[in-house]
This record gives structure tokens, sequence and C-alpha cells, in this order.
């Protein structure tokens, strides 16, 4: 007599019902005269220690969300035609590595998509900055999109200049369906003055032409203490770079840790 | 003939993305490898006792319904009992009436030079002398069994020169004991009741303590 199969479903496993105990952005602040540390938050006030102390604030078992810097987490906005699927598309795009999709929106006859995807050198970067023996990681985001969480609620295109102690970020976003998508980032470090209208000039050129976005119309300066170049300064750089452009609006935001308390703002949403 | 391929049309994916995800997030496997473990676990565990759960709700129902099914089988097989119980009684009681209509039939089919009514108020009457009836019959046979003798010496008169009509045969007791005198007296009486009527009988009776044994033996 044959039994009958026990007919067990494997269970879903989905992190978006496990909130991070912390954030950390994994982009480097200066500390002291020649040391790195990261600005992490376990969703109240923001701290910054350097990697060895952040053994002891972080614990073994923490779940861990993190911010990665544009440049070390592929994040794009795809629009996918009818014919195509978003994972055909994910296996010709992306090899080894952490890839996700997140579906936006139809727009047109398109369905667009989120795709962010870690590979495996940034994997190695990744866990050599954090000193935890097993990593518990429960959330990857893109600097850009925590920034974003943290401005004020806007639509259309806009531009986030992200000035921190070592680096410039630039985001080109635009809010599609209420979801804020990242059509474009880039970063200066050197040579901010002509590089900055450059890079502004082209990421406004990728969002019209590529992406059939709007034009930049909004930007935001979000800058602290130790920013490598004042607000002032962005703004001018900004301003002859969108120079031709009618009714640019500009705000300055002062704050050093937008995109962890960015982070946790999209997490309480 | 050449056979046409049709470009086979790709089906458009559903976008099955979990209601509760916010955003697209790559995480590696080694990375959420403990939380997955737990949230396995922990699905797992669920599925598993929701499972014996029903298991057990399932058992129980069945055990109820056993129960319930025994207990409505015993009632009805109670009830049942009892409705052939009382059917029972019911046709015994019509089986004594029927058999004693039989017994009325039979006595009103026998025609008599006494009717038997008669005869039977001849029987009734002896009562007077203190004996209760406990049982009256009559039959209409000419063997007379163990009588034969004492009849052939009480009446002189042989078995095969007369005609037996009947015989009661009736049982009863007396309020205190008699002796063979008091039977004399019963015999005499109900012979001499029997002669006003015109019909010869022989009487014999046997007397135990009270208990009283009688056959009355009508012959012309």
């Amino acid at each position: 007599m044959k039994l009958p199969k026990l007919s067990f479903e494997e269970p879903e496993i989905d992190l978006w019902t496990v909130k991070p105990d912390v954030y950390i952005d994994l982009r480097p602040f200066p500390y002291g005269v020649s040391e790195q540390a990261y600005a992490y938050s376990f969703g109240g006030e923001v701290m910054v220690s350097p990697k060895e102390e952040l053994s002891s604030a972080v614990e073994e078992g923490t779940k861990l969300g993190i911010i990665l810097p544009n440049n070390m987490i592929y994040s794009k906005f795809f629009l996918v035609s009818q014919e195509q699927d978003i994972n055909d598309v994910i296996q010709n795009n992306f090899g080894e590595g952490a890839v996700d999709a997140f579906y936006i929106a139809d727009i047109g006859t398109d369905r667009a998509y989120v795709v962010n995807a870690v590979d495996m050198a940034s994997k190695r970067i990744i866990e050599s900055q954090i000193p935890q023996a097993e990593l518990s990681v429960v959330r990857v985001l893109p600097a850009s999109f925590a920034v974003a969480h943290f401005l004020p609620r806007s639509s259309g295109t806009f531009l986030v200049v992200e000035c921190r102690p070592y680096e410039v970020y630039l985001y080109a976003c635009a809010v599609v369906e209420g979801t804020v998508v990242t059509l474009s980032s880039d970063v200066v470090k050197t040579n901010v003055k002509e590089s900055l209208r450059e890079k502004i000039i082209f990421m406004n050129h990728k969002a019209v032409r590529f992406y059939r976005a709007d034009s930049i119309l909004q930007v935001f300066v979000v800058t602290g203490e130790n920013a490598i170049v004042p607000a002032e300064g962005i703004l001018e750089y900004v301003s002859s770079a969108l120079k031709g452009k009618a009714d640019i609006s500009t705000e300055v935001i002062k704050e050093p840790f937008a995109s962890v308390k960015g982070a946790w703002l999209f997490e309480k949403d | 003939m050449r056979k046409i391929r049709l470009p086979r049309t790709r089906k458009r994916s559903r976008d099955t993305q979990s209601r509760t995800k916010k955003y697209a997030n790559p995480v590696f496997d080694d990375w959420k490898k403990s939380v997955a473990e737990e949230i396995a676990v922990r699905e797992t565990t669920s599925l598993v006792i929701g499972k014996c759960l029903l298991c057990f709700a399932l058992l129980c129902v069945l055990l109820a319904s056993f129960v319930v099914t025994e207990r409505m089988q015993i009632s009805g097989k109670r009830d049942t009992e009892a409705v052939l119980g009382e059917v029972n009684r019911v046709l015994n009681e019509h089986g004594n009436v029927i058999r004693e209509l039989e017994t009325y039939e039979r006595y009103a089919d026998m025609r008599m030079k006494v009717p038997l009514y008669l005869q039977f108020a001849v029987i009734a009457a002896s009562s007077k002398m203190g004996v209760f009836w406990d049982s009256v019959s009559f039959e209409q046979v000419s063997d007379l069994g163990s009588l034969k003798e004492s009849f052939v010496v009480e009446t002189g008169r042989n078995t095969d020169s007369v005609k037996i009509l009947g015989q009661w045969k009736v049982k009863g007791f007396l309020l205190r004991e008699a002796d063979n005198r008091w039977a004399l007296s019963f015999k005499d009486a109900v012979e001499g009741m029997f002669s006003l009527m015109g019909s010869r009988s022989f009487v014999s009776a046997a007397l135990r303590g009270t208990d009283l044994e009688a056959t009355v033996i009508l012959y012309e």
C-alpha cells in the first residue's frame, strides 16, 4: 500500500516582513585626524563610529539595513515591453550577484521596473567594512533612494546634490506612481566646478531622452558641516549648468545624515 | 503540405510580487541565511501547528460524530425494543381475546339438551358451598379416561350403553379444609341440580387440603 505524500509547501521568505534593527550608511565619514567612520541609527538618533567601535554597537545577530553608494549598488529603471519578461531581462543583464526587481507601474504599453543589484566584488568590500563574523542583512538600499526619502515630497524629475566630506553625489530622480525612482547617479570628487556642470547637463539629457521623463526643474542641495564645497558654490554651479531652463527651484537642506534618516522614514512609511 | 509555424506570443509574466514588497532589495543568500532560517522555522512551525490543529479538529469531529452515532444507535435500539415490547403485549392480549372468542364460539356451536350457560350456572351455583373456582372448562368428549371405572361402579351403567354429552372440569379451593363428607355433599348438590334440569350427571371430586379438583360428566 502506498502512503499519500505529505504536501508541505515551501515557506515563502519575505524579507519585508522583517525590519532591520539598525541602518548603516557604508559611505565613510572622516573621524579624528585620519580615521574613517560610519553613520548608523537604530531608528532614533544618528551616531558616528569608526569601524573598530562599530562592532561593539552592532552585535552578532543584529539585523542590518545597509545604505550603499550608488556606484556600489546597481540601481536602474527599466521599461519592459510586452514581449519581454523581467526575469529574462535580469538573466541577460546581471551575472552572479544579488538581484531584485520591483514593479512600479504600467507606462503606456510597457511595464516599469526598478532593478537593484550588488555584484560579487562589491560584496567582498561590504563584508570587509562591517566587522561582523556572520552578516545578517535584511535590507540593501541605494543612497539616492534613502536620501530622496528624507526630502520634502515632490513630483516630476528632480536633482539631488548630496555634499559630503569626501565627494559630491548627484542623483537624478523622479516620482513614478508614488515611488521614488533613480534615473541616473554620479559622483564628483575632484575639479568640482567643471565636472559638476558637465554631469548635471548629461543627467538632464539622459532623463529626457532615455527615460522619457520631464527635464529637471527642482534641485535639492543636501549638505553638512564638513562638505567639500559650500552650498552657495554648489547652487552657483547648478544654476550655470541648468541655465536657460525656466523656473528652476532650488532648496538647500542642511543635514549630514539625510540617507540614514531617509531610510528610517521609508521603513516607517 | 508545408506546415506554417506561427510565432508563439510570449506570455506576459504576472507581477507576482508580494503585497508587502516595498522596493527592490538585493540581499545575498548567505547574508540573509540566519533571517531566512528564522522565517522558515516560524513558517514551518505555524504550518505544522496549523495542520496538527486541523487534524485534531477533524479527529474531534470524527470522535464526536462516532459518540453521537453510538448514542443515537443505542437510543434507537432502546426505542425499538420498547415499541416491540408494546406490540408483543398488545398481540398477546389480542391473542388471548381471540383464544377466548374461539372458546366462546366453540361453546356456542354446541347444540345440547341443556344449554351450556345453564350447565355453567349449575357449576357456578355450587360455589355457595364455600368453594372459589380457579378454572372452569368444558369439553365435549366421550372418553372418560381414568374415571371410566368409578363411573361404571357408581352409576351401574356401562360406558358403551350411555351417551356422554360432555365433561366439566373445575379447579378451586376451599376456605377451610374439608373431608369426604363435604365431597359427597358437593356431589349430591351438583347431581341434584342437573337432575332438576332433566340431565343425568356423575361427579368425581378429589380434595387435597383446601384444593379441590372435580370432574362433572353429563350423560344420557
